[in-house]
């Protein structure tokens, strides 16, 4: 494509050049959500996994880094607000563009679901621990629960990208450090070999056999099937969806084809080493029926003579899951943007508000559906945790589609930009492969996950995507031109070049033909 | 590895930064990596690198066609240019 080179960005509206490294971090740790997952996921895994759970993590940490590898090819050479939606469009064209932004889109709007839901669930826990209300909340007082976290994400959110990611790293930080907190008391707990004082709340977990002797059986796998296995990998890559949301921001990062990628890098390094140490402490503790506990980390707690970290930690996981909703919002919203500017929307999703810059009317948009969907599926009888782990599945599907095709779009890329690069190509067919394998196995039915429940998500994220299909394919008989406007991204501008280069008629070596100023 | 010394291979970083600069402002917006690679008779490899490494801290500007490179306005802090008044 030979596109002449305009003075007024494509993406134009959003507050480009505003957003600092921190920021940026801000938004791929705030998505990522370490804490409440910390918390709430190595117990899901199990419930899949049984022995085999750190085994799990293990390649989910493997896909992982496959698939960071590839992330930072790409946002390190374009800096692009629909993120992985654009990358696929230039790598590998429309269709399979419009198959992994829609995908993308159902894992942000519903990790921001599942997460608001988890925000209310804490809160509602939280609440009935300090009396407030009964400990089994009816679904009236769950949905009203969750629409007062959507009203006041909405808020943070049309405040402008500035406000809602410095509260989404201040609460995620304060959330970190106080489950970290309640790991580390718990391992010291259960290395101290003794019980410690008697337990106050919960079920005491005890180990059946010395730790030694059980991390060795952990470590050989004993007890988990290979569906099992894939199935909770599956689910431990929910812990990890959205650590590369920090490119949503490309539009609007200082300095982005740094920053970006590297705060997408240093996410998963801390938030591996945070995962694994939750899983292991959690494993050894509860051995194999770690996977019947909804809230393991604050029976051990408890159990380790805390029970005000309860407490706490219900704070920290509400937190967390608010700060992940904020973020998977705020990604959601730039990707509707950047599709709206493509005209693959209604150009009124396109619009930025004139003082806070936000793209308020996708973020609206965005909103009604993310509080909508979870307050039906709690009124019609889902109690809280039950909504949580199928949105999240769901969730985890969509993301899970999306980083399938990032990966295999990688080498046509390279071969796109001409650049040689035959290694990183193949770390992307390879975390491809790794990728579908997980997906895989998160629709295969386990001895623990019956068929029907692991057929749904797949399902409704199919249903998105056919229907997205549909209406690109509908959308480009009246707008032939649609395709080639797919894969938008904040290129460089006029005032980017040194005044030197910044000419006109494209009289220069390497041909761009006509590098115009359009304005003019 | 000791983050303050300057030594080993880092000269010759520099030395191919600073030279892949020139060849791109001598050569003129819309130059591929090859053609700076080729006139700087350096490693495609070495020249991509270098290439992303530069564009990354935007002293060079990938153009909208994604092959084409130019000086990135950050170069302006490094020879403040006036422009002049008209460039037609």
């Amino acid at each position: 494509m030979r596109a002449p080179l305009r003075s007024v960005s494509p993406l134009a509206g959003l507050r480009r050049r505003s957003l600092g490294e921190v920021e940026v971090l801000a938004q791929s740790v705030s998505v990522t959500a370490p804490s409440a997952a910390m918390a709430s996921t190595p117990a899901l895994v199990a419930a899949s996994a049984g022995g085999a759970t750190l085994w799990s993590y293990g390649v989910a940490i493997v896909a992982v880094a496959l698939l960071t590898v590839v992330v930072r090819q790409f946002s390190s050479r374009l800096a692009a607000p629909g993120s992985l939606y654009t990358y696929v469009a230039r790598g590998l064209g429309a269709l399979p563009a419009v198959v992994a932004g829609s995908a993308l889109a159902v894992g942000y709007a519903v990790l921001s679901m599942s997460t608001t839901v988890l925000t209310a669930w804490y809160l509602l826990a939280l609440g009935a621990r300090t009396g407030l209300v009964t400990a089994t909340p009816s679904g009236a007082l769950t949905a009203t629960a969750v629409i007062l976290v959507g009203l006041l994400l909405t808020a943070c959110l049309v405040r402008g990208i500035g406000t809602s990611s410095r509260v989404a790293l201040g609460v995620e930080a304060v959330a970190v450090i106080l489950v970290v907190t309640g790991v580390v008391a718990a391992l010291l707990a259960l290395v101290g070999a003794h019980p410690g004082p008697t337990p106050v709340g919960g079920v005491a977990p005890t180990p059946t056999v010395p730790v030694g002797e059980l991390a060795l059986h952990l470590l050989r796998g004993t007890g988990g099937d290979l569906t099992g296995l894939l199935h909770g990998a599956g689910l431990a890559m929910a812990s990890f969806v959205g650590f590369e949301s920090a490119a949503a921001l490309g539009g609007e990062a200082r300095r982005p084809l740094v920053t970006i990628p590297r705060s997408v890098g240093r996410t998963v390094l801390v938030v591996s080493g945070l995962y694994l140490l939750a899983a292991l402490v959690q494993v050894l503790a509860f051995g194999s029926g770690l996977g019947s506990h909804a809230q393991p980390l604050v029976e051990l707690t408890a159990t380790a003579g805390l029970p005000w970290a309860a407490a706490v930690l219900d704070v920290a996981v509400a937190c967390s899951g608010f700060a992940c909703a904020t973020g998977s919002a705020t990604a959601l919203a730039r990707l509707l943007f950047a599709m709206a500017r493509e005209r693959s929307h209604d150009a009124a999703l396109g619009l930025t508000h004139p003082r806070s810059h936000a793209p308020h009317n996708a973020i609206l948009a965005s909103m009604s559906v993310v509080t909508t969907v979870p307050v039906v599926l709690v009124l019609s009888g889902l109690d809280a945790r039950a909504a949580f782990v199928l949105l999240l599945t769901v969730s985890t599907v969509g993301y899970v589609v999306a980083y399938v095709l990032v990966c295999l779009a990688l080498p046509a890329f390279l071969r796109r930009l001409g650049e040689p690069g035959a290694g990183r190509g193949a770390v992307g067919l390879v975390g491809g492969v790794v990728l579908a394998a997980l997906l895989m196995g998160v629709m295969l039915p386990t001895a623990r996950v019956e068929r029907a429940s692991a057929l749904l998500p797949p399902l409704v994220v199919g249903l998105v995507v056919a229907v997205a299909l549909g209406r690109h394919l509908q959308l480009r008989r009246r707008d032939p031109g649609l395709p080639q406007r797919i894969g938008l991204y904040d290129e460089p501008v006029l005032s980017d070049l040194h005044p030197s280069h910044r000419l006109q008629g494209g009289a220069f070596p390497g041909a761009t033909p006509d590098l115009t100023n359009d304005a003019a | 590895m000791d983050e303050g010394r300057f030594g080993g291979r880092q000269p010759q970083a520099v030395r191919n930064a600073l030279s892949v600069l020139s060849a791109v402002a001598r050569l003129g917006p819309g130059v591929t990596v090859k053609q700076v690679s080729s006139e700087l008779a350096m490693p495609a490899a070495t020249a991509y690198r270098i290439i992303a490494l530069l564009v990354a801290e935007e002293y060079l500007v990938r153009l909208p066609d994604l092959r084409g490179l130019a000086l990135g306005a950050r170069m302006e802090e490094l020879l403040p240019t006036r422009l002049p008044a008209s460039t037609t």
